[in-house]
């Protein structure tokens, strides 16, 4: 209440008063400030501008997060899909079946295997080891050249089988008896080393426990 | 006519109250633009969010897909029908619950089995050969009944038929459960769930019903456990073949 009355008694000797120059700029200091306020907000599109651009932001932001949704669904899952079945597609799938031994023969012995790949690209058999002798090598029908690899194409079946392709274990260690379980590494270029135990002898005469028995003579000679 | 000219008064007060009024409106206006931002940033990360969970389920459903491709393929898989559940998910030769690695089969500190019967309402669901062997395999199907006879990781839990044998062949002493080797075929296990079927699960141990956790049962020498989901079926003892 007392302001009220200091400020009508300030405005009264305002107007009565001849202002001074400081006093005249001063008052139009905050004319000018009035203004350019004015004109900033205008520029801005004033209050009303503000609710627009709050109005306008929301749908479009909304709108973006539905393209970023529809992104994730659509493109990087093709992506994703496309590179995994490719992948799938593209890498070798190799299972072995029925390894077996035929009897030593002249300070060798013989092996055998299936060898399936349902992958969509070839594969290459590229070594095989074993504990039972300090050679194994690939060959095939009855030359005694050793073969570097033996490919196995794609969605093909090799069989190595008397008069083919074989793998022929010498320089032995041990000559294996027949009902012998024999530890084979057996080396891809794609699909890695598969530790395999064949018998010497028909592949029916393998059992579990005889695989069981052997598992902890992959690398080291049994006891006679 | 003419306009009488504002007084000095006038003019300060209007110049005052036109201030005032565009700093209260700028005020409303920093107001609206901050909630602006606030909701655009909120619905921007939940839109982002919301696209990321989407991708990776995507994704996810996609390796799904991926692996059922590879299963059907591999040539080294069980594919028969009367499995639980098949390996083509199983662990991939990374230890498994800190204790259940592979391939020290020639550090051997024991070597025992168990075996595991599974039914699923009154239905024998076999455990499928390969469980803990890491492919690419080798079978053999020269006597009928396929085995694993060879295979590019052992875990110290596996399976080479489908008999429902457990083979533990570990390089330490250390005493693994049911739940391990479950884990190692990355299938679930509990009192309500054995792989994808859910239900009240019954177990018996050799014979007797079991009250715990079927995870929690421990791998002892020839010890014969049976999980029943749903339909309970009397307990079947297993009969050891030779050489085991």
């Amino acid at each position: 209440m007392a302001d009220d009355q200091d400020k009508a008694l300030d405005d009264k000797a305002l107007d009565e008063a001849e202002l001074g120059d400081a006093e005249l700029e001063a008052l139009e200091d905050l004319e000018r400030e009035a203004a350019e306020l004015e004109a900033r907000s205008a520029g801005r599109g004033g209050l009303l501008g503000a609710r627009r651009l709050l109005l306008l932001q929301a749908p479009v932001l909304v709108a973006i997060a539905v393209v970023l949704l529809l992104w994730s669904r659509g493109t990087p899952a093709t992506a994703a899909s496309t590179a995994s079945t490719a992948t799938a597609a593209s890498s070798a799938k190799i299972g072995m079946d029925n390894a077996y031994l035929d009897p030593a023969s002249g300070g060798t012995v013989r092996g055998y295997m299936v060898i399936k790949n349902n992958g969509a690209t070839a594969d290459r058999l590229v070594s095989i080891t074993s504990p039972w002798a300090s050679t194994v090598s690939l060959t095939q029908g009855t030359s005694s050249t050793a073969l570097p690899w033996i490919t196995i194409p794609a969605h093909s079946t090799v069989t190595l089988k008397p008069g083919g392709y074989s793998f022929v274990l010498s320089h032995l260690a041990r000559t294996p008896k027949l009902g012998d379980t024999i530890p084979l590494t057996v080396s891809f270029a794609n699909s890695g080393t598969v530790y395999v135990f064949a018998p010497e002898g028909p592949a029916s005469s393998l059992t579990v426990q005889k695989v069981m028995n052997n598992m902890q003579y992959m690398d080291k000679l049994p006891p006679k | 006519m003419t306009q009488k000219k504002p007084s000095n008064s006038d003019r300060r007060r209007i110049a005052q109250e036109k201030i005032a009024a565009q700093r209260k409106a700028e005020a409303v206006r920093a107001r609206n633009v901050t909630i602006a931002w606030v909701v655009g940033g909120v619905i921007l990360i939940a839109g982002a969010g919301t696209a990321a969970y989407a991708g990776i389920n995507s994704m996810n459903k996609q390796h799904v897909k991926a692996a059922a491709s590879a299963q059907a393929t591999d040539p080294s898989i069980d594919k028969s029908s009367s499995l639980l559940a098949s390996t083509a998910h199983q662990s991939d030769g990374s230890t498994v619950d800190g204790v259940v690695g592979s391939n020290e089969m020639e550090n051997l500190k024991y070597h025992i089995h168990a075996h595991l019967a599974i039914y699923v309402n009154g239905v024998a669901k076999n455990v499928p050969y390969g469980v803990g062997i890491i492919p690419p395999y080798s079978l053999d199907t020269s006597s009928g009944s396929p085995f694993v006879s060879g295979g590019s990781a052992y875990y110290y839990l596996h399976t080479h038929d489908e008999t429902g044998i457990i083979h533990i062949e570990s390089p330490n002493s250390h005493i693994y459960t049911l739940g391990n080797f479950f884990d190692v075929w990355k299938q679930p296990l509990s009192s309500t769930q054995v792989g994808p079927d859910k239900g009240k699960v019954t177990v018996y141990v050799n014979g007797k019903v079991y009250a715990g956790n079927p995870a929690t049962i421990t791998l002892s020498e020839y010890k014969d456990i049976q999980l029943d989901v749903g339909t309970v079926v009397p307990f079947k003892s297993f009969t050891w073949p030779s050489g085991y």
